[in-house]
C-alpha cells in the first residue's frame, strides 16, 4: 500500500511539473495532501487522537482543503489559468523531471542513513528538487508559489522519513508558521497583480544596483 | 517571566488594534518596549536559567537581548515621526508588526532547541513584512515579495538541513533537537551528512545574516523601508540570524568537520566582502550603501568565527559594535531624506550647507562604520586583521584590500552628500529638531568609548561565549596567550 501511495506521490511531481493549467496545480496539490496524509497514517506509530488530529490538520485540512482555496481564489482575481508562453514546454520538463529523479536516486543511495527508509528520502529529495525546478523554470509568481509549497511537502517528506517525534506544541508551531506564509504570500501576491499589472517574475526587476 | 512577557507582548500587539488613535498606539507600544526592557533586567538576574523548557537566558541571549532593547528603544522614537500621517488601521499594523518582531528576536536568541529556532526564524520573516511594505510604492512590495519568499525558501532548506543532521545524529527520531544535545550528537556521526547539512543551514540562514549568496533580499529591504525600520533590520535582525547560525557552528565546529566549517566560513566571508566591495562603488543611493556596508560587516563576522576562540571574540565585538553604529546611521539617514527630500546620490549634495549639525553626525558616523579610531570598530577590525595576520597572511591581503575599496565607496559617496555640490534645486526640506539627534549622539558616543574600554559585565559576556581566558585581549595590542 505505501509502494503505491509513492508511486502515486512521484507521478504527481512529474504531472505537476509537465502541466500548463494552473487548475491542475491546485488539484494535483490537493491530492499530494491526500497522499501525505495515508503515508503518515501508514507510518504512526504512536496512535493517539491528539498526533492524529495534527496530521489531519497539516494534511487534510491545509494541504488538500485550505491552500487550494486560497490558490482558487488567487487564480480567479489575477485571471491568469496557465502558464506563461516562454515558460519552458511540458516535454522539456519532463526529460528535466527525469534527471532530477536520477539525481534523487544517486543523493539517496550515498547519503543513506541506516535508520532512514531509503523510498521516503528519494521521495523527499524528488519532490524539493521538484519545487526548486517550478521556481525556476516558470514565470508568472502563481508558479513560484506553488513551488514554494512543494518545497514545503519536501519538508514534510523529510521529517516523516527520519521519524521525527516533535513535541505536540513544535508541530503546531511549525503548522502555524507555514500556514501563516501561504496566508501572507497570497495577500502579497494579489497586490502585486493590481499594483504591478502583471504577475510575471520579470516584472520585480525595478530594485537593482 | 517569559510566558508573562511573550503573552502579555501579543496581548499589546493585539490591543493597538482596539485602541487604534495615534496617542494610545505609541503609549501601548512604549508599555511594550518598557515590558521588554524589564524583562532583559530580569534576564540578567537569572543568568543560565532555563524557563519554558525550550528557552534559556544564556551570555549569548543575554547579550543580543541588551542590544535588542536599545535598538528596538531608538527605532521606536524614531518612528513616531514616520506614522504620524498614516491612517489608523496601518499605524496599527505596522506597532502590532513590531511588537511581533520584537517579540520573536527574543524567542530566536533565547531558544535552546534547533526548531524552536526555526520557528521563531520564520517569525520574524512574517512579520517584518508590514513594515518593509510601509510606503505601499511598487519598490516596496517588489522587496517585500522577495524578502518573504526567499526567506521563507531559505528556511525551509535550512530546515531540512537541521532535520538531516537530526537523522544522521538519531537525534531527531527522539524529538530532543535542544543545542546542547546536538553538540555532542554530532561528535560521531559520518562527516559527509554533516557537511550536507551545514551547507544547507548556512544557505538557508544567509538571507538573514546578510552575506552570500542570499544577501540581495537583505539590500533591496534595507533600501525600501522606512529608514528607523531599515536600522532595525540591518541590526537587530540581522543579529537573530546571527545567533541561529552561531548556535549551530558551535554544535558543529567542535566535530571532525571543524576545520572544513572554517574553510567554508572564511569563503564565505570573502565572497561577501569582495560583493559589498564592487556594490559600493556602483550604489547610486545612500541607503544601498550603508545595506551594502552591512553585508561587508557581516562577511568580517564569518571571516572572524573561522579563526577559533579568539575569533568568536572578534565576532561579538565586531557584531556589537556595528549595532550601535549601524542602527544610528540609518536613523540619521532618516533625517537627511527629509532635508534632502532624496536618498540618490545624484539628487543629494550640500548637506553640510543645508544642515550642519546632522552633516557632522552622519560624518561622524561614516568615520565610526569605517573603523575609523576612535571607533569601537577599529579595536575589533584590528584584532581581526591581526589574527589573520598571524594565520594566513594571503588572506589579509585579500581581506585588507577589500576593506579598502569599501571604505574609498562608503567615504567618498557619504562626502558627496555632505560637502558635494547642492544638485536638489526642488523645495527646501524639513527643519528637523535637536531631540533627533539625541539616540545618534548616545549611539555613537558609546561606540566611541568602546574603543577604549569595555564594561565588565560586558567583557565578561564576549568572554563567555567565546570561552577565551579572562585577561585575555584586555588591551588590544597584547595578544590570546
Amino acid at each position: 500500500m505505501l509502494i503505491l501511495l509513492y508511486i502515486l506521490f512521484g507521478i504527481s511531481l512529474v504531472y505537476i511539473a509537465s502541466t500548463e493549467k494552473f487548475r491542475h496545480y491546485i488539484q494535483i496539490y490537493a491530492m499530494q495532501g491526500i497522499l501525505l496524509f495515508g503515508m503518515a497514517l501508514i507510518e504512526l506509530k504512536d496512535f493517539y487522537f491528539l498526533n492524529l488530529l495534527l496530521i489531519l490538520a497539516e494534511t487534510i485540512i491545509f494541504k488538500s482543503v485550505i491552500v487550494p482555496y486560497l490558490l482558487r481564489k488567487i487564480m480567479q482575481r489575477t485571471g491568469i489559468y496557465s502558464v506563461h508562453k516562454r515558460s519552458l514546454k511540458g516535454n522539456y520538463t519532463v526529460l528535466l523531471m527525469m534527471v532530477i529523479l536520477g539525481i534523487s536516486l544517486l543523493l539517496a543511495k550515498v547519503l543513506s542513513i541506516p535508520s532512514v527508509n531509503k523510498i521516503y528520502t528519494v521521495i523527499a529529495w524528488f519532490t524539493l528538487f521538484t519545487g526548486l525546478l517550478l521556481v525556476s523554470v516558470r514565470k508568472y509568481l502563481f508558479g513560484h508559489l506553488v513551488g514554494f509549497l512543494i518545497i514545503e511537502n519536501a519538508v514534510f517528506l523529510f521529517s516523516m522519513a527520519i521519524g521525527s517525534r516533535f513535541p505536540m506544541l513544535v508541530n503546531t508551531g511549525i503548522l502555524l508558521d507555514i500556514f501563516i506564509a501561504v496566508l501572507v504570500m497570497s495577500m502579497f501576491l494579489t497586490k502585486i497583480g493590481h499594483k504591478m499589472g502583471g504577475f510575471e517574475a520579470d516584472t520585480l526587476s525595478q530594485l537593482k544596483d | 517571566m517569559l510566558a508573562i512577557y511573550f503573552i502579555s507582548g501579543f496581548l499589546l500587539a493585539g490591543l493597538v488594534f482596539v485602541f487604534p488613535r495615534k496617542k494610545s498606539v505609541h503609549v501601548i507600544t512604549l508599555i511594550a518596549i518598557l515590558l521588554q526592557a524589564s524583562f532583559t533586567a530580569y534576564a540578567f538576574f537569572h543568568r543560565g536559567e532555563t524557563e519554558l523548557t525550550y528557552f534559556t537566558f544564556d551570555p549569548l541571549a543575554l547579550l543580543f537581548q541588551g542590544i535588542l532593547v536599545i535598538i528596538s528603544s531608538a527605532t521606536f522614537y524614531h518612528t513616531i515621526n514616520y506614522t504620524k500621517t498614516i491612517d489608523h488601521l496601518n499605524r496599527s499594523f505596522f506597532y502590532a508588526s513590531f511588537i511581533v518582531l520584537n517579540l520573536a528576536l527574543t524567542g530566536v536568541y533565547a531558544s535552546n532547541n534547533l526548531v524552536i529556532t526555526w520557528i521563531f526564524i520564520e517569525i520574524t520573516t512574517l512579520s517584518v513584512a508590514y513594515l518593509i511594505n510601509f510606503h505601499r510604492s511598487k519598490t516596496s512590495l517588489e522587496a517585500t515579495w522577495k524578502y518573504i519568499f526567499v526567506c521563507s525558501v531559505g528556511i525551509a532548506l535550512a530546515y531540512i538541513g537541521i532535520l538531516f543532521a537530526g537523522a544522521a545524529s538519531g537525534i531527531a527520531s527522539s524529538g530532543n533537537m535542544s543545542f546542547a544535545g546536538l553538540k555532542s550528537a554530532f561528535l560521531d556521526i559520518n562527516p559527509i551528512y554533516l557537511k550536507i547539512a551545514f551547507i544547507l543551514i548556512l544557505a538557508g540562514y544567509s538571507s538573514k545574516l546578510e552575506v552570500f549568496p542570499l544577501y540581495t533580499i537583505g539590500i533591496d529591504a534595507n533600501y525600501v523601508s522606512p529608514a528607523p525600520v531599515s536600522a532595525f533590520l540591518s541590526t537587530a535582525l540581522v543579529n537573530g540570524g546571527f545567533v541561529a547560525f552561531f548556535r549551530i557552528f558551535e554544535a558543529m565546529s567542535g566535530t571532525i568537520i571543524g576545520i572544513w566549517i572554517n574553510h567554508v566560513l572564511m569563503i564565505t566571508g570573502v565572497l561577501s566582502l569582495l560583493v559589498a566591495a564592487i556594490y559600493v562603488q556602483k550604489a547610486t543611493n545612500l541607503k544601498r550603501v550603508f545595506a551594502y556596508s552591512t553585508v561587508e560587516h557581516m562577511g568580517l563576522v564569518l571571516i572572524a568565527l573561522s579563526l577559533g576562540k579568539a575569533g568568536i571574540y572578534i565576532a561579538l565585538l565586531q557584531i556589537t559594535f556595528h549595532s550601535l553604529i549601524k542602527s544610528g546611521l540609518f536613523y540619521q539617514t532618516g533625517i537627511l531624506h527629509r532635508v534632502l527630500r532624496s536618498y540618490k546620490l545624484v539628487k543629494s549634495g550640500g548637506y553640510l550647507r543645508m544642515n550642519a549639525i546632522g552633516a557632522v553626525i552622519l560624518f561622524t558616523g561614516v568615520v565610526l562604520i569605517c573603523a575609523v579610531p576612535p571607533s569601537a570598530l577599529f579595536r575589533s577590525e584590528f584584532l581581526l586583521l591581526r589574527e589573520l595576520g598571524l594565520n594566513n597572511v594571503l588572506l589579509f591581503i585579500i581581506v585588507a584590500l577589500l576593506l579598502t575599496f569599501i571604505f574609498y565607496g562608503v567615504f567618498q559617496k557619504n562626502m558627496k552628500v555632505i560637502a558635494g555640490e547642492q544638485a536638489h534645486a526642488g523645495e527646501p526640506g524639513d527643519k528637523p529638531a535637536w531631540s533627533e539627534y539625541i539616540t545618534q549622539v548616545i549611539l555613537f558616543s558609546a561606540a566611541m568609548v568602546l574603543c577604549f574600554y569595555i564594561p565588565s559585565f560586558l567583557d565578561d559576556l564576549f568572554r563567555s561565549v567565546s570561552g577565551i581566558p579572562d585577561g585575555s585581549f584586555n588591551s588590544i595590542f597584547n595578544t590570546l596567550a
